[in-house]
């Protein structure tokens, strides 16, 4: 126990931290530069100058332990003199343009200015110059007013982990700088934004804009972008974002934020936006009012319904919309029409991979707290690049690996390139020989701890590869069975699965595996998710088997207990999932279809068939924030409020439920749940709602999972599952996994493999609306490994014509020295030119999860005088 | 005409045979007697030569004048291996060339010297840290290193004993402040120069967070004389409280500017008068600079004084490196001010605002007085600024900075004062 | 009745002597003004009409969009748009002062580190439409020119000026905005 005195108060340590941690733990502020929380100390900027007794000289509280019966003074004369005397030299070189400088009023060094003086500079030299530097599409760079703390460095370095900026130069000629010197060309998470502390780093997209103090209302909120859920803060003027910005000791993200998060906030406020309903007339959208489109739709459904019955009838819930929209739209197809088909993008790989693993290990099996990854001390990933899926999951890799963890990825590494201890990159498609041979070490090492009696059964099917095998597949014995070697060692491991584990045939042996590796080790598993709500439209029923909470149509007590709370019944008949309602549509079974914020057309492959099937249908309803490819086709368009527009919760891939709140009110759509909820109205629907918490009301009776929690304490961020009621365990259910006792030969392909790019710069079709995300990342390219580029004879930048099964595209090329031999890559983000535009699908047997067909491709060098 | 004194006499220690035409080659240096003390050390426990480093009272010859034998008991103390042995050859100080003679002419003592201090602290590793622009002198030290490994006295199993030492010469890049030990220490790591947070000290927390003892070449130079002649010995060199040779390297107005190695403690008149042969031109002495820029000047009347690390102090300056710069009268200190300011303004890392910020800021005003644009005010505005900056600063250096600007309007105010209000210069007019 | 008293009373003395008070009147001058056609000066300091400083340089106003005066003020009547012009400077696009609401405080004459927004000794401006009273960029630099251009010019310089009308970055300093 330390004690020492701070201002006359007595401070108790349990352990030694520095004097000014202490003095905040007593609410002593000392004024501070370039100590920032989180960060590593520095010891710059002297301004949290103390006088300590028995210490002749001023010491700096922050790199001062503190220690037993030290008595401290944070405000003397002297102290104050000293503080003066750093903040004269400091602005000697900064040029005083607070009137034009944006950070003006939430600037630290002003403020401490303000404080400590002095009135009056007496500097009359001439002042550095730097021209500010305005070569990146995004942050803007004035070295004039740098004090150089270095915290953007220290943060860049020891936070983010993407090393781009350093300090360039020496003493007085100091400069923050990326290494291009122009152009950053690094992750833009913005996190060096956040921490400066002046004008010097500062946001280009608000640039002049507004001043802080023009802010009328701060919004606490939930990232639209992807499944982690950061929490950050939207600052609005007048009914109008102005920006969004992470508070530190808010939310799991704790002040951090990736680029789509940060900067991708003006995709709501995108060229195109709808602003009204339309319906087709003679073939050409017509713009109508609200109640004209709302009375259509439900009449239409209404006819289908009662000609064809609820079963012609099917609907695709949205990631991207809220529990309250898609509990909405579940409970118009199943109370309303009598349907059990919907579905969602989920379907394509996250919920059949929860599914799966569930149906293993039992409910909740991937519900585990972010957070905790870096506490542990070993990370094992695979099927994708946590730090482009989930960036800020991935700073939690980046941060376990830090802090002494080992860090193993079976796949290409991406974002991890600099924190891996063991790359395996196999062939492609030879995930499970690699994954088979970690199975068989572990095993092997006697880890069966024989607590699930069905995956060791399973697991003695097992055929493991000899080392002939495993070196075909790309990996050499000695570096797998040091991999394993360190996998043994972990006493704390972590799992992290993305969605490419799932492609390729035999998806189910994958999961399999991965989930016995996870078992083995006794590791907690992270299922990336790509979507803000693809865990809570699976918990909200928005799958065919399933009720709102998670808990099977097929069984009699649930279905008892829901039909109770609403009054109405389940429908008795088996829905259709995402893909067997493309094939019902395409055979005419399917007659109407409703889409809540996807664009089916555009994210599933085969163009041509899933046209087709739409073209069949009797009424297309597409409810979007954009007219979308797929809304382009639709008879009935109806514009919704985006992300930022509406009060709802999300529910992220740890399955915490997390608060979405109004920044401001959508300049034309309506909220998705209040769209359905007039159509259900008009077919009968009797129960009104006045808004999103109503909603969440009921559902809350209607999911036992969710059983009594309301908004109050959602909003205190303790919804983290299993919220109240006990999960559902067992796995009486059972589960097949395909291929277990065989492995697949390397197969030579007739061309290199299209596999999905998913970029860190943009999330789907939603990004490329966000003007800032496309200054970033402009266009869209193909990506190919050198040794392709040097056969195809093309250089960075060149052109290629794409043969895939399904379509040709011409793209222009990246050359990429990390890419996989073998394989090149695409996004499916740009119109025209998308992934999905080029090869094939069908479902999988096993676990119903998409699987990528034909996408052998051909690539052709395009001489730009022939375009 | 030249006085005898008894320092004359004493047997050159660190300078000694340099003026041998073969006096880096091995053969030479074990010729007349090179190497002898390593044989004599491997035999001796790693404590025991502690013991007796720290029982010859071996000050740390770079500058602070930290006991060597207390600095090596904590590093051998730190349980945590391997340790790391830098030897500190980035001899950057204006004024200050004392390690040139052993680095360019007798590398191999200090090779020696590095070999008995790793066996001391029981290292495995060593660097030479040295200056960038002494290019000649990684030759040499290269060329030593490469002799010593074929010698045996570098490399595995040193001598046929079970204790191995490998050693390299790291070039700096040409920053002062690398001189500086953590500054040094990330350099070596390949990271920008700039100092750290102390406590924990390198000898705890070093080099890629290892034990890390950085000596001075001179100090490192003077083990093999101490392992020879034994610790109680050697103290009885010079001044008993800081006892030993040491390098004094006088410049500037002198008629025979130079290295010499004398005992501590000898009389800074007698190296100005009596070894350096006295004022250049018989001009009369106007200040002393006893250790290099960074210390502050001495008048004319406190050249009495010996020069040691305890004596300096008490005449309000201090020992430093022991670089004596002499101005006559024919120099203007405005100017020597104003030369000593734009150096530490080029050579400050930027970490700390007051170094950063204040030493420009000095400069400024400075050659502002000195191309007669002086202003009233100015002499009280350099006092608070280099106030300001004293004992607020990071490291050292800007401490220096700020001391040498204080001392400079303390002791020459009417020159300073001659400037500002006749807008030139008091000497040259 | 004192025979004196009704002398008094008979001749209606008490009468003509106001009478003749009036009469002298008659001949002093008035004491109040003929206001519309009479116009009294304001004093000096006299808190009327804003308007927004011409630069004489440019003729262009002298405001940069800082937001100091809409931060001070305690009615809140100034709202300040602003943007990134081509040359990535700051563009002063809206400049707007709600007069109804403004209680001539004058704290955003004092708060303008540039001297751009005065108060000038214009009064006259009442008007039978709410919409007179909205002040955008354009009225407020008008009212510059006609209340304070010219003739208001001495007023300004004498009573406004001298805090912040000499408000300039010294040669050597970093400077910004257009003039880099």
């Amino acid at each position: 126990m330390i004690k020492l005195t701070i201002d006359g108060r007595e401070v108790e340590l349990e352990r030694p931290v520095t004097v000014l941690e202490a003095a905040k733990r007593v609410g002593v502020t000392i004024p501070t530069l370039c100590y920032f929380e989180g960060l590593p100390n520095f010891g710059g900027c002297r301004l949290c100058l103390v006088e300590v007794e028995r210490l002749p000289k001023l010491q700096t509280s922050c790199t001062l332990m503190a220690s037993d019966g030290m008595v401290v003074r944070t405000e003397t004369e002297q102290i104050r003199a000293a503080r003066r005397a750093m903040l004269e030299f400091l602005l000697i070189n900064h040029p005083l343009d607070c009137p034009y400088c944006d950070k003006a009023g939430e600037c630290t060094l002003q403020d401490l200015v303000a404080r400590y003086g002095p009135e009056a500079g007496r500097f009359a030299e001439g002042k550095r110059k730097h021209p500010e530097s305005l070569d990146d599409p995004i942050i803007v760079r004035n070295m004039e007013r740098c004090v150089l703390c270095t915290r953007c460095v220290r943060m860049c370095e020891d936070l983010q982990g993407a090393y781009a900026i350093s300090v360039s130069g020496r003493g007085g000629h100091s400069l923050i700088e990326p290494f291009s010197g122009g152009r950053y060309d690094c992750e833009y998470c913005g996190n060096c934004l956040t921490v400066c502390p002046v004008g010097a780093i500062m946001s280009r997209l608000h640039r002049h804009s507004y001043r802080p103090w023009f802010v009328e209302r701060e919004v606490e909120t939930v990232c639209g972008y992807c499944g982690v859920g950061c929490s950050m803060v939207l600052q609005v003027r007048e009914d109008s974002i102005v920006r969004t910005i992470p508070r530190f000791g808010l939310g799991l993200n704790n002040g951090l934020l990736c680029v789509r998060g940060r900067f991708g906030y003006d995709a709501v406020d995108g060229e195109g936006r709808l602003t009204t309903p339309l319906i087709r007339v003679e073939g050409r959208l017509e713009p109508v009012g609200w109640e004209e489109a709302l009375a259509f739709v439900a009449s239409r459904l209404g006819e289908i319904k009662d000609s064809h019955g609820g079963r012609a009838v099917g609907a695709i819930a949205s990631g991207r919309c809220t529990n309250e929209d898609n509990y909405m739209l579940q409970k118009l197809m199943r109370f309303v029409i009598g349907s059990n088909n919907i579905d969602s993008a989920a379907r394509f790989h996250y919920a059949p991979a929860e599914a799966f693993l569930e149906s293993v290990f039992g409910q909740g099996i991937t519900a585990n707290l972010i957070p905790g990854i870096a506490d542990s001390d070993g990370v094992f990933v695979t099927g994708g690049d946590p730090t482009a899926i989930n960036p800020v999951l991935g700073l939690q890799v980046r941060a376990a690996r830090r802090s002494g963890g080992k860090v193993i990825v079976l796949g290409p590494p991406g974002g991890l390139k600099r924190f891996v201890d063991h790359e395996l990159v196999p062939m492609p498609y030879s995930d499970e020989v690699v994954l088979s041979a970690i199975v068989g070490g572990l095993m092997e090492a006697g880890r069966s701890s024989g607590e699930n009696r069905a995956v060791e059964e399973r697991l003695k099917e097992l055929r493991l590869p000899s080392e002939e095998e495993l070196s075909a597949a790309g990996i050499g014995p000695e570096a797998l069975a040091r991999a394993v070697d360190d996998l043994l060692k972990m006493t704390n491991p972590v799992v992290i699965l993305g969605p490419e584990i799932m492609d390729g045939a035999r998806a189910s042996k994958r999961l399999f595996l991965v989930g016995a590796v996870a078992y083995l080790m006794n590791a907690r598993i992270y299922l990336l998710s790509e979507r803000p709500n693809y865990q809570g439209v699976m918990d909200m029923g928005c799958v065919p088997d399933l009720l709102p909470g998670g808990g099977p149509i097929g069984l009699e007590m649930l279905r008892d207990r829901i039909e109770a709370v609403l009054g109405l019944r389940v429908p008795e008949e088996g829905g259709l999932t995402l893909f067997e309602m493309v094939d019902e549509a395409e055979r005419g079974g399917l007659r109407a279809l409703y889409v809540m914020g996807e664009d089916l057309l555009f994210s599933l492959p085969d163009r041509a068939r899933v046209q087709r099937a739409l073209g069949r249908l009797d009424l297309l309803v597409v409810q979007d924030i954009y007219l979308t490819e797929t809304a382009a086709m639709a008879d009935v368009v109806l514009p919704a409020a985006a992300w930022s527009e509406k009060d709802g919760t999300f529910t992220n891939l740890e399955r915490r439920v997390q608060l979405l709140r109004r920044g401001r009110y959508p300049r034309a759509g309506r909220e998705d749940w209040r769209i359905i909820a007039d159509i259900g109205g008009r077919l009968g629907m009797e129960k009104t709602y006045r808004s999103a918490e109503e909603v969440w009301e009921e559902v809350t009776h209607a999911s036992p999972l969710h059983a009594g929690l309301g908004y109050s304490e959602i909003a205190g961020g303790g919804a983290v599952w299993p919220y109240h009621s006990e999960p559902l365990k067992g796995t009486e259910a059972g589960f097949a996994v395909q291929g277990l006792g065989e492995l697949p030969g390397v197969e030579a392909p007739g061309g290199p493999y299209l596999m999905p790019e998913r970029p860190l710069f943009h999330s789907g079709t939603l990004s490329r609306r966000s003007r800032a995300l496309l200054s970033i990342h402009p266009e869209p390219y193909l990506v190919i490994p050198p040794s392709l580029s040097e056969e195809l004879g093309v250089t960075d930048g060149g052109r290629v014509r794409v043969v895939g099964a399904k379509g040709t595209m011409v793209l222009k090329v990246r050359i990429d020295p990390d890419q996989r031999e073998g394989t090149v890559l695409l996004s499916n983000t740009f119109e025209g030119a998308n992934f999905a535009g080029l090869v094939g699908f069908t479902a999988d047997p096993v676990t119903g999860c998409l699987t990528i067909e034909d996408n052998t491709v051909r690539l052709e060098r395009v001489d730009d005088e022939a375009l | 005409m030249k006085t005898v004194h008894a320092t004359e006499l004493m047997e050159k220690v660190l300078l000694k045979n340099i003026e041998s035409p073969n006096s880096t080659h091995i053969e030479e240096y074990r010729r007349v007697g090179g190497y002898r003390a390593i044989e004599k050390a491997l035999r001796m426990p790693p404590q025991q030569i502690i013991a007796e480093v720290k029982s010859s009272g071996l000050r740390g010859r770079g500058g602070a004048g930290f006991p060597t034998g207390m600095k090596w008991d904590f590093a051998s103390r730190d349980p945590k291996f391997p340790k790391f042995l830098i030897c500190n050859a980035d001899e950057g100080e204006p004024g200050t060339f004392k390690d040139r003679p052993i680095l360019e002419r007798n590398p191999h003592l200090l090779i020696e010297g590095m070999v008995i201090s790793a066996h001391a602290l029981r290292s495995e590793r060593g660097y030479i840290y040295l200056r960038g622009e002494y290019p000649y002198a990684k030759v040499v030290l290269e060329k030593a290193i490469e002799e010593a490994y074929e010698a045996g006295f570098l490399g595995e199993r040193i001598l046929g004993g079970d204790f191995g030492f490998h050693l390299s010469v790291h070039q700096g890049a040409g920053a002062y402040i690398c001189g500086e030990e953590t500054a040094l220490i990330e350099s070596i790591e390949g990271k920008r120069g700039q100092p750290r947070i102390k406590p924990p000290f390198p000898v705890n927390v070093g080099a890629w967070g290892m034990p890390t003892v950085v000596n001075n070449v001179e100090t490192l130079a003077n083990i093999p004389f101490i392992v020879e002649i034994g610790g109680e010995e050697y103290s009885r060199i010079g001044n008993p409280d800081c006892p030993g040779p040491k390098l004094f390297s006088v410049s500037c107005c002198v008629e025979r500017p130079g290295v010499y190695e004398l005992p501590m403690g000898t009389p800074l008149k007698e190296i100005i008068y009596d070894h350096a042969g006295g004022i250049k031109g018989g001009g009369r002495l106007k200040a002393v600079i006893p250790g290099g820029i960074s210390t502050p000047v001495l008048t004319p009347e406190k050249i009495d004084c010996p020069m040691d690390f305890v004596s300096l102090p008490k005449y309000g300056s201090m020992l430093g490196s022991g670089a004596v710069m002499v101005f006559d009268e024919r120099v203007c200190m405005v100017k020597v001010c104003w030369r000593a300011m734009r150096f530490f303004e080029h050579e400050s890392c930027g970490k700390c605002t007051p170094c950063r910020e204040g030493t420009g800021w000095l400069r400024n005003i400075l050659e502002r007085m000195e191309t007669g644009n002086g202003w009233k005010g100015d002499l009280e505005l350099l006092r608070d600024i280099a106030s300001s900056m004293a004992g607020k600063t990071f490291c050292p250096l800007g401490d220096g900075a700020a001391g040498v600007v204080l001392a400079f309007i303390k002791d020459f105010s009417e020159e300073f004062e001659y400037h500002i209000e006749n807008k030139r210069c008091m000497v040259t007019g | 009745m004192t025979v004196h008293e009704l002398i008094r009373k008979v001749f209606f003395v008490e009468i003509l002597k106001g009478l003749a008070l009036t009469l002298s009147r008659l001949f002093t001058r008035p004491v109040t003004r003929r206001y519309p056609k009479e116009k009294r000066p304001a004093a000096l300091g006299f808190r009327g009409l804003h308007a927004l400083v011409r630069n004489p340089a440019t003729g262009e106003a002298k405001c940069v969009g800082c937001g100091l005066c809409a931060a001070v003020c305690p009615s809140r009547c100034i709202s300040i748009y602003t943007s990134e012009g081509p040359e990535h400077q700051k563009v002063v696009d809206r400049y707007e002062i709600e007069v109804l609401r403004c209680v001539f405080c004058s704290l955003c004459v004092e708060a303008c580190p540039f001297g751009a927004v005065v108060l000038t000794p214009h009064y006259e401006y009442a008007d039978y439409t709410r919409e007179a009273f909205y002040m955008t960029k354009e009225r407020l630099l008008e009212n510059w020119d006609r209340f304070m251009g010219r003739e208001g010019y001495e007023y300004f310089e004498r009573f406004w000026n001298p805090k912040t009308s000499h408000f300039s970055t010294p040669r050597n300093q970093a400077v910004f905005g257009k003039d880099r």
